[in-house]
């Protein structure tokens, strides 16, 4: 074909624009004059050499692999492909082999956000340089400068605040916006050694599985997503997989061909819920009370698995009738131990002590020739006592179907049906979103859902309660974040730190009227804050005080936390220094005093293990950082080296810290491990090659490939991890009879913690959320997940918006946008006591007629006036997970520490007048 | 006809419009060259006013006698405007409040998503991602004074001779479905070529490729041993959009089933929550024995009698989905 360049129509900045500009050709030209063509349908067309055209613009060149280091569940890995040293475009890579014949394999992980990240890598809110604020913080004023300068003028700042303030004084927080394994160990890293404040990122984005950890005693147990697929029964609650787990969707749809059913739960029917069986549209806020009528209906129909309930459960456990406390070895013995219980042995009608406890020397759950009673009541040394089983079965008797039914509003016919399916289920599994941990009574909603697991011995490898994380793989990560240091950061409770350093109680107090929060929740803001000082007081809950300046890397905390003046009261605890490491100039880097650019998903080393598979996706480096960004661990290593030089010449020697020195002056050495891991590709060597999981298979292979398999793995913990077979949790506890990490060894289903007892709280049961009517506002606002962003990143990418509405919306309902006088598109203003915003209205039956639906991480510099969403939203501390003090109940991080919550407020809503400013 | 015919079956079922279809196909070929407004790939969420909007009253396609019937070409608002950021000036600069749209948008591809039909709890919609039919009988075809379009023997893909094409936009009109777009900058028409440079290779297209859903099934029609086949004709399962339409697409569809819906006193009601009259609207007669079908083998499988349809549905590997 004749190429004449002398028409360029085009130069694309995607660098393939020369392929088109053979269209100018005199070809083309001569075409003016038509030349003849036969039947272009039956005939062979004789003019096909212009399909180059195309053939051409589809070449490339694939220089690496890549996954996106984000805080979803996804790890996936792409190949990245390249021209002339620019990303053009991503592909899944879709090589992961078939574990087993029976399940689907996991090709093509993915997601639209991942497969446009070769576009917003290069868009114009990208940090190429470092940077220094040049006017007010938050101003938008930047001075380029040198890495130099930076990391001189941070380090010699940070020196000074050490001199003054000692240790303690710094948060060096490495958030959850990045969850490779690479660039969280290098920030986690740099916090063991300088004994800086790093937040428990679990519940610090109200992720935390309280509900979990109170029954299993660790919530980072669960299964791998190929385990949906040979499941019989899955209800999914507030788990809206179609937008949140898109790339793991598919095994629930391809359970359902298998012949599974699938349910979901939530008020709207949401993108998930469209494929289910059966959707459940429960009230707002009404969960426990559904789920408490269903284990009412297993128990009142004899749907129980009665070996399972006495080996599994603590329901046999002996509680005093005097007190309501479990029956301790201490009760009855001198020096007996208070982590040692009993049960009723029917066949010796005896007291035998339960084994498994953490008091216990047998650390197994066989209960040999015993069987535990679960009904009755026992005299033993004048002490009259009854089974939990009879405390959990007289609360959940309060909860027939027909009594919920004005609460849920689900049918008590509806609530039987259900409940028998998925009783009789082979292998039935209740998953867990998050929304579900992000509500006030999220804990009881848990609670209640992992005793109908366990009332019908759903556990194991029949099925259980799953929520989205399992910790699995991540040993050398952990080794070379803190463990090889030898020295610990200062972690943080996340939801309770964010809580108070953001004085969050304020705008609670503003919003919520403590008597009706007491009738609905079961406590005031008065108790909650008398409870929140006693574990801070005491040190149950770890916080600290005194914050002279923070680090900040992938924690855009200014999006995500609540209440208007949440950053202001940051920023002022950061008095001294804030710098943030960031690749995009997201909500909360715009705040800082130094930006530092870091490397983007395809522009460096690392490697991300993640819970829902078992395949480690490695980062090649398939193109270098954009400007002058710099993979993290090499941030780290220059900051160190300039830390460590100035405290030389500053005379600057060790700071004990508690059990701990902060040795600024050999910090570069300890860092890098006396120079051996000098850059990210070592890093990622280290992690690669001390990991476990890839024993016998080489980082090179890794490199090659774009993944490695965990085969074998000593984590998750409770899981029999084979090559052939999905990831689940407890079946060492179901199979081996290995017992749970909780205080009695057994599923936990009574508490008898004073402020358990307190809040009549000590079995399972329901409360409502706090909502619209603890406030003096109708609607409930709910934010549950996007599909649009994984949180805030790639939210405000256009490719993404322009499959939006290119502004932020909120969905209501046909009956509210009557009554509002609001159309579809135009502008509402939704707004409380504590705040407002304006965004456009989408109107959908699909919602609730009391609710309004935002779809959350909107970055609030998206809003009109940078009014944020989250301005209306007040919040609370559920008290139960302040417990820091019994058994499995400690501040454990990732695990147990009170996580924040969203979906607790009241707002209005009208339609808006442009221009319109109500608040100041 | 063509000698042979590549096909495609989407299974709605499996859609869970999560538009990664639609993020390979911009990257692949729509990102540039005066291309950006277009979606040679969208997914909209039915029912509802589709992209471009009100296409399905934009007339074009065939008549009873087999005559083209008058279309209407879609205007850029049909399509949205293409809106831009001010990253620089909100994000980098100080410059701007905040961070917008440099028009006030008003609709795009995938404007009513997740709104549908119905009242609540009855509530209804389900996603539909579309990409050129490749019909066996292709309005844009025989719309084209210019002999311009042809399908190859080969794999009757439908294409469009850039050098040939003038930009007329009788194509445009013609197509019922509205897929086939006008590149203003080249002042010629464009439209999906089912990626035919990686077909020649041997790969899927990039959205069937791409599709975490794992919803596409590509294969020559006349593979009466692959999956086309097998969903299409041997268990009809898959049928096409618009079939009254008369263009013959290539292009299947696995018709949606959704939960029970309530009676109003919120038990289990015995109607269809997604009126079978709206999907024959869309799938035609087929629907009802789609839905039997897939029912029935459904309850097999459950039974653990085995069924070769949901196997194939199921899709174990996901590089058996593709037949090339």
């Amino acid at each position: 074909m004749p190429k004449l360049n002398r028409r360029r129509f085009v130069q694309a900045a995607s660098g393939t624009g020369a392929t088109l500009a053979s269209l100018g050709s005199t070809q083309a030209l001569a075409l003016t004059s038509l030349h003849p063509v036969g039947d272009t349908q039956r005939k062979e067309y004789p003019y096909r050499g212009w399909e180059d055209i195309y053939r051409t613009e589809y070449e490339h060149e694939v220089t690496g692999f890549a996954a996106h280091c984000v805080n979803c569940h996804g790890n996936c890995a792409f190949k990245i492909m390249t021209r002339d040293g620019i990303v053009v475009r991503e592909e899944q890579l879709a090589q992961y082999p078939q574990i087993a014949e029976g399940i689907p394999d996991t090709n093509p992980r993915g997601c639209q956000k991942g497969a446009i990240h070769s576009q917003a890598m290069y868009d114009a809110d990208r940090i190429r340089y470092p940077m220094k604020r040049a006017g007010e913080r938050g101003e938008g004023k930047w001075q380029r400068i040198s890495w130099d300068q930076a990391t001189e003028e941070i380090a010699d700042k940070i020196i000074d605040l050490y001199e003054e303030h000692g240790p303690g004084c710094l948060v060096t927080h490495t958030g959850t916006g990045i969850v490779s394994n690479g660039k969280l160990a290098a920030g986690l890293r740099f916090a063991s050694l300088m004994g800086g404040i790093h937040e428990d990122g679990m519940t610090d984005v109200g992720d935390g599985q309280s509900g979990q950890h109170l029954a299993y005693g660790d919530p980072l147990q669960n299964a791998t997503s190929d385990a949906w697929f040979d499941c019989d029964y899955l209800l999914l609650s507030y788990l809206n997989l179609n937008a949140t787990r898109i790339p793991d969707a598919h095994y629930v749809w391809e359970a359902k061909y298998n012949g599974a059913r699938v349910v979901t739960t939530t008020p709207d029917y949401n993108p998930t819920s469209i494929h289910a069986d059966r959707w459940l549209n429960v009230k707002p806020g009404a969960d426990p009370f559904l789920y408490m009528s269903m284990v009412y209906t297993i128990l009142d129909e004899g749907l129980c698995d009665w070996s399972f309930i006495r080996e599994q459960t603590d329901l046999p456990l002996l509680v005093r009738d005097d007190n309501g406390k479990l029956l301790r070895e201490a009760d009855l013995e001198d020096g007996g131990s208070e982590e040692v219980f009993y049960y009723w042995d029917e066949n010796r009608q005896a007291l035998h002590k339960a084994p498994g406890s953490m008091g216990s020397e047998l650390k197994s759950l066989d209960l040999g020739n015993t069987r535990p009673a679960l009904e009755g009541r026992f005299n033993v040394e004048g002490i009259a006592m009854q089974p939990a089983f009879v405390h959990m079965r007289k609360e959940a008797m309060k909860f027939s179907p027909e009594t919920t039914h004005t609460e849920t509003g689900i049918h008590p016919d509806v609530v039987r049906e259900e409940t028998r399916f998925f009783a009789t289920a082979k292998k039935a599994a209740v998953l867990s979103g998050f929304a579900s941990a992000k509500m006030l009574n999220g804990i009881y909603t848990q609670w209640a859902q992992i005793l109908m697991c366990a009332l019908t011995g759903h556990g194991g490898d029949r099925g259980g309660y799953w929520s989205p994380w399992t910790d699995w793989g991540w040993e050398s990560t952990y080794l070379l974040g803190f463990l090889q240091t030898g020295k610990m950061p200062r972690f943080e409770c996340g939801g309770l730190g964010e809580y108070i350093h953001g004085k969050k109680i304020i705008e609670a107090r503003q919003h919520y009227d403590n008597q009706r929060l007491r009738e609905r929740a079961g406590f005031d803001l008065d108790e909650m804050q008398a409870m929140i000082d006693e574990v801070v007081e005491t040190g149950q809950m770890p916080i600290y005080h005194g914050i002279k300046g923070g680090i900040l890397m992938a924690d855009n905390k200014f999006a995500r936390n609540k209440g208007k003046h949440y950053r202001d009261r940051i920023l002022e605890e950061f008095s001294e220094l804030y710098v943030n490491i960031n690749i995009r100039m997201d909500s909360t880097a715009e705040y800082a005093d130094y930006v530092l650019p870091g490397s983007g998903h395809y522009e460096g080393w690392d490697i991300r293990m993640t819970p829902l598979h078992r395949f480690g996706n490695l980062f090649t480096a398939p193109v270098k950082p954009i400007g002058e960004g710099k993979q993290e661990w090499d941030i780290f290593v220059l900051l160190t080296k300039k830390i460590q030089e100035r405290a030389i010449a500053r005379g600057i020697n060790s700071y004990p810290d508690g059990p701990f020195t902060r040795d600024l002056h050999t910090i570069h050495d300890d860092y890098t491990m006396g120079g051996s891991i000098i850059d990210a590709k070592e890093e990622v060597r280290f992690i690669v090659e001390n990991a476990p999981q890839f024993q016998g298979q080489s980082f090179e292979e890794g490199v090659e490939k774009g993944f490695l398999s965990m085969w074998d793995s000593p984590s998750p913990a409770s899981a029999k991890v084979s090559p052939d077979k999905p990831v689940q949790s407890w079946e060492k506890q179901t199979e081996d009879k290995v017992p749970y990490p909780t205080l009695s060894g057994r599923i936990t289903f009574y508490c008898d913690h004073p402020w358990f007892q307190k809040l009549e709280s000590s079995v399972p049961t329901a409360r409502q959320g706090a909502g619209p009517e603890s406030s003096r506002y109708p609607y409930t606002f709910y934010t549950p997940h996007t599909r649009w962003g994984i949180h805030t990143t790639w939210r405000s990418n256009k490719y993404m918006q322009r499959q939006q509405r290119g502004e932020p919306f909120v969905y209501i309902s046909p009956a509210m946008a009557k009554a509002k006088n609001v159309k579809d598109g135009e502008e509402v203003r939704v707004f409380n006591g504590i705040g407002e915003f304006f965004a456009q209205a989408k109107v959908t039956p699909a919602v609730r007629d009391d609710q309004v639906l935002m779809e959350h991480a909107w970055e609030p510099h998206q809003m009109r006036d940078r009014k944020a969403l989250n301005d209306v939203v007040a919040t609370l501390i559920q008290p139960l997970e302040l417990v820091g003090n019994w058994g499995h109940l400690k501040f454990n991080l990732f695990r147990w520490n009170p996580n924040m919550l969203s979906n607790e407020s009241g707002v209005d809503l009208e339609r808006a007048t442009p221009g319109q400013e109500v608040l100041s | 006809m063509s000698s042979r015919q590549l096909a495609m079956v989407m299974d709605l079922n499996k859609c869970i419009g999560c538009h990664t279809c639609t993020s390979a196909c911009k990257t692949q070929w729509t990102n540039r060259n005066g291309r950006e407004y277009m979606y040679w790939n969208n997914v909209e969420t039915k029912p509802g006013d589709g992209y471009p909007r009100y296409y399905e009253a934009s007339g074009g396609g065939f008549d009873e006698n087999g005559q083209l019937k008058n279309g209407k070409l879609p205007s850029a608002e049909d399509y949205g405007e293409l809106w831009e950021y001010n990253y620089e000036d909100a994000l980098m600069t100080g410059t701007d409040p905040w961070l917008r749209p440099n028009i006030k948008p008003t609709w795009g591809a995938n404007w009513d998503e997740d709104e549908g039909a119905g009242e609540y709890p009855n509530s209804y919609h389900f996603y539909l991602p579309r990409i050129c039919n490749h019909c066996s009988n292709p309005a844009c075809l025989a719309a084209c004074s210019r002999n311009a379009i042809y399908k190859r023997q080969e794999d009757g893909i439908v294409l469009i001779d850039q050098e040939r094409c003038r930009g007329y936009r009788y194509c445009v009109t013609a197509c019922p479905y509205k897929k086939v777009y006008f590149n203003e900058k080249l002042s010629k028409s464009e439209k999906c070529i089912f990626c035919y440079p990686r077909i020649e290779k041997g790969l899927p297209t990039a959205c069937a490729q791409q599709c975490v859903g794992r919803i596409r099934w590509i294969g020559y029609r006349d593979d009466e041993a692959g999956p086309i086949h097998l969903l299409v004709d041997k268990y009809q399962v898959a049928l096409p959009l618009h079939a009254e339409w008369g263009t013959e697409p290539n292009v299947f569809y696995v018709p949606p089933t959704a939960p029970d819906a309530f009676a109003a006193d919120g038990s289990a009601s015995e109607e269809e929550r997604i009126p079978l009259s709206y999907l024959e609207s869309l799938f035609g007669k087929g629907v009802r024995n789609a839905l039997d079908t897939l029912d029935a083998e459904r309850e097999k499988k459950r039974s653990g009698e085995g069924s070769e349809l949901m196997d194939t549905l199921i899709a174990y590997k996901h590089s058996d989905m593709f037949k090339l």
